[in-house]
């Protein structure tokens, strides 16, 4: 190729991606919504003489229209993943946007042990504590992210998990007694693409966790298969070419019979254990008890235990909760991550009825601002 | 607006250059005119006034200056326009940072103006001054046409991130420049790479910066980490956009100078600073040093003048304490060099180099720093400072940028140039890099856009010039 062709060449090419992509991004629709990064994508900015010249940083019409021409930008998904590819095959970084990638499975770069929301969640349990369970003693468990399992083994950084785990021991010793699952759990207990456990692999969990208590549990499950790939949280995050999980859930005839209601608005709402509306939307994880509420009771008529159970939990809880509801006439599931502890008191009757904090480490250790007071 | 944004990729360059190109020949400066105006309000509308004002007081003091060249009043409206372009960047750049260091000496609390500051205020400004002096000299002729002046001043590849063009460099050019498919083809490459250069590599080194700075167990094997990461993202990023610079005006027909020549192969700072932000040093050489005496009057005179173009050259970077001391750390090795390390730093290649990468390092730790006492902190965190030498957090940050530090390490040498040059050579491998040139520039701006719509990290580091 001689030098005038070379030149005639270059600025083809140029022009082609330049005015290509121009014209595209001009005609192309909005999308409203990113799949794989489960949020709102940005709309065109109004224009006005305000947003343009008064408004500064992230409200001004520039700044504005910058996130958009990103968000609505053409082959979006397919940039994202050649960037992330780029990063991790050509840079050999060893992380994308806070996710790395070891033995199969993503998982989140968080090292950092943050003593002060770790201080904020055990004063929530406390308050908890104080309020409800009148000198009875409760139950905590923590259930460790990937990183316990993954990071040492492939030289990432992680928390200090025993140190996280004291930390929070100590701190609820006074009423609480902390039950230990690691020992229960392996890297294969997770999803590859998402923070979650699976369900299929936590009947032990569940079962060493009911015999801590005390209470009966119904080990006898079917498993069943969700036939949606399931895209996890990671997936989208790191944009990586992996390949997506399935989502397992265990069905049995307690499970079948069981009423789960919301107690989240004015009436009640009546919900499936297992929501097959929610598994085929955005979060296939919102499988187990439709996703994030903040009240929720599963009821249990072939119980004669006269038991119940309140769990505070955060989203880990709604795969393992229905696998407890053997053993109790009634389990009841509190987020405080959506209602105070204050008024928790008004819907939830705490006589006799066995307390469980259960709480994963990533929320644990990002508790600020998100387990409320 | 960034040339590292979308919009200035796929919304500005697309409608500037279609209209630049079907635009008559007498109408392409004031198209280039519109469009920087345009290109500037983006970032700063409000602020589009008081360019336009350096606008108009360089053009009216270049006609006066030029009338009177011959009489004392030439000398005055030089000194006049000086006094109002100084002035000018003074008041919207200097005045909080002298306010504060008053209260912080005297101990009153006089309120701030809170101003904020007019991006590319210190390139435009200095590009007036470079005119109306040289008029006052007489180097270059007066622009009578407004609108050449205007589109000179304002132009939008170098306004807010250099080179410093000076208005001899481009005076013919301005009414006659040829647009040829070499030169376009040229200034696309260089656009591009120094595209590639800000976005893939200045980007993630600065990301590696920012993790060193927010991270909770800062360990001295870490703060060497930052010091390299933070000299070559620096170098990227001001390197990447003269490149950008460049070839978005050669693109329109311009030749801009050249602003970067591999700073860090230099073996000493006096060598260092020939080869890094050339324009801005050149423009301190011949509007400064020279006018102060340069090394003319004796050498205690010299040395003096020396600190006062580097008192000059550090607050040029930003008013700051720690720009303060960055450029008269720079005027002491200078000074050094010049009385006694220079002729054995001249004897030995790896001593140099050794000496030059530490104290520039060094520098770029000082000049990344937000306030003095972050500088200080940083640096003596790399000779322990009471933090541990090595964490598993810095450990595996080595590992996962190794990657892009080496690539910015053999980038920031002359070898893949030369390589270049070696294949060129011979017959059958220019053919051969003549048919990558326009696969791999494609590629690479495929990748630097993959960068920019995935969000990844995109700081500016120019707000404080």
């Amino acid at each position: 190729m001689n030098e005038k062709i070379k030149n005639a060449a270059v600025i083809a090419v140029a022009v082609l991606i330049i005015f290509g992509f121009s014209l595209w991004s001009a005609i192309k629709p909005d999308s409203e919504f990113s799949e794989s990064e489960r949020r709102m994508l940005a709309a065109m900015p109004e224009v006005s003489v305000r947003n343009i010249f008064y408004e500064k940083g992230d409200n001004s019409f520039m700044m504005e229209f910058e996130k958009y021409a990103a968000d609505q930008f053409p082959v979006r998904e397919g940039f994202r993943r050649l960037n992330s590819a780029f990063s991790r095959y050509v840079l050999r970084q060893k992380e994308a946007n806070d996710i790395y990638i070891s033995g199969g499975y993503a998982a989140k770069l968080e090292y950092v042990q943050n003593d002060s929301s770790l201080d904020w969640a055990v004063g929530r349990f406390d308050d908890i504590a104080k309020r409800y369970l009148n000198g009875r003693k409760a139950y905590i468990a923590v259930v460790p992210d990937k990183g316990y399992y993954l990071a040492k083994e492939g030289g990432y950084p992680s928390l200090d998990y025993e140190k996280l785990f004291e930390k929070v021991r100590s701190g609820t010793e006074a009423y609480a007694d902390y039950i230990d699952i690691t020992g229960l759990l392996d890297i294969k207990s997770y999803y590859r693409t998402d923070a979650h456990w699976r369900q299929e692999k936590i009947v032990p969990v569940a079962e060493y966790i009911a015999g801590r208590m005390g209470a009966d549990f119904e080990g006898e499950y079917e498993t069943n298969t969700l036939e949606k790939p399931f895209y996890g949280v990671y997936y989208g995050q790191s944009a990586l070419p992996m390949e997506p999980d399935t989502i397992n859930y265990l069905t049995s005839d307690i499970l079948e019979r069981a009423a789960v209601r919301c107690l989240d608005g004015e009436e009640p709402e009546e919900l499936p254990v297992y929501d097959m509306e929610k598994a085929l939307g955005r979060d296939g994880y919102e499988i187990f008890l439709s996703g994030a509420r903040a009240l929720i009771t599963i009821e249990n008529p072939l119980s004669g235990s006269g038991r119940e159970l309140v769990i505070f939990r955060d989203s880990f809880g709604s795969s393992l909760a229905p696998l407890l509801a053997g053993g109790y006439e009634k389990v009841t599931l509190v987020d405080i991550r959506y209602i105070s502890p204050a008024f928790v008191g008004r819907f939830v009757d705490f006589e006799d009825a066995d307390v469980l904090f259960l709480y994963s480490t990533s929320v644990l250790n990002n508790s600020e601002g998100q387990l409320l007071k | 607006m960034l040339f590292s944004s979308l919009p200035f990729l796929f919304y500005f360059l697309p409608v500037m250059t279609a209209v630049y190109f079907i635009t008559p020949k007498k109408a392409k400066n004031a198209v280039i005119l519109l469009g920087s105006l345009f290109f500037y309000a983006w970032g700063e509308p409000r602020y589009v006034l008081l360019m336009a004002a350096t606008i108009v007081i360089g053009y009216v003091f270049g006609i006066l200056i030029e009338k009177n060249r011959d009489n004392k009043f030439g000398k005055v409206f030089t000194a006049l326009s000086v006094v109002s372009g100084a002035g000018l960047l003074t008041y919207f750049k200097y005045a909080d940072f002298f306010i504060g260091s008053f209260n912080s000496v005297t101990g009153l609390s006089v309120p701030l103006l809170k101003i904020a500051l007019p991006v590319g205020i210190s390139f435009y400004t200095f590009q007036m001054l470079s005119y109306t002096i040289d008029v006052g000299r007489g180097q270059v002729r007066a622009q009578r046409n407004f609108i050449n002046l205007a589109a000179y001043i304002s132009m939008f590849p170098q306004l807010i991130a250099g080179p410093i063009v000076r208005y001899s460099d481009i005076d013919r050019q301005l009414t006659g420049r040829s647009h040829t498919l070499a030169g376009t083809a040229l200034g696309i490459r260089r656009f591009v790479l120094g595209l590639g250069k800000k976005v893939i590599i200045a980007n993630t080194l600065g990301e590696l910066c920012s993790k060193f700075l927010a991270s909770k167990e800062q360990s001295a094997l870490f703060a060497w980490i930052y010091l390299f990461a933070a000299a070559l993202q620096i170098y990227y990023d001001f390197s990447g956009y003269s490149d950008m610079a460049i070839g978005l005006g050669r693109v329109l027909g311009f030749d801009f100078p050249e602003n970067f020549n591999y700073p860090f192969i230099s073996r000493s700072v006096t060598e260092f600073w020939r080869r890094w932000h050339m324009t801005l040093g050149s423009w301190f050489r011949d509007y400064l040093y020279i006018p102060l005496g340069g090394n003319r009057a004796g050498k205690s005179r010299q040395m003096f003048n020396i600190l006062i173009v580097w008192l000059a050259t550090g607050l040029w970077h930003g008013a700051a304490w720690n720009f303060v001391i960055w450029g008269l750390y720079f005027a002491v090795f200078l000074i050094i060099e010049k009385l006694w390390l220079g002729k054995y730093l001249a004897k030995s290649k790896t001593l140099g180099h050794i000496y030059l990468v530490f104290f520039v390092g060094i520098s770029f730790v000082i000049f990344n720093a937000d306030t003095v006492s972050q500088a200080v902190r940083n640096i003596s965190l790399l000779f322990g400072g009471g933090a541990t030498p090595v964490t598993a957090e810095s450990v595996f940050y080595l590992k996962s940028y190794a990657g892009v530090l080496l690539v910015g390490l053999i980038g920031a040498t002359p070898a893949a140039a030369k390589l270049c040059s070696v294949i060129r050579g011979r017959t059958a491998g220019e053919k051969t890099l003549n048919f990558i040139e326009p696969l791999f520039l494609a590629a690479l701006l495929l990748v630097c856009v993959a960068y920019l719509v995935n969000g990844s990290y995109n700081p500016f580091l120019y707000f404080r010039f």
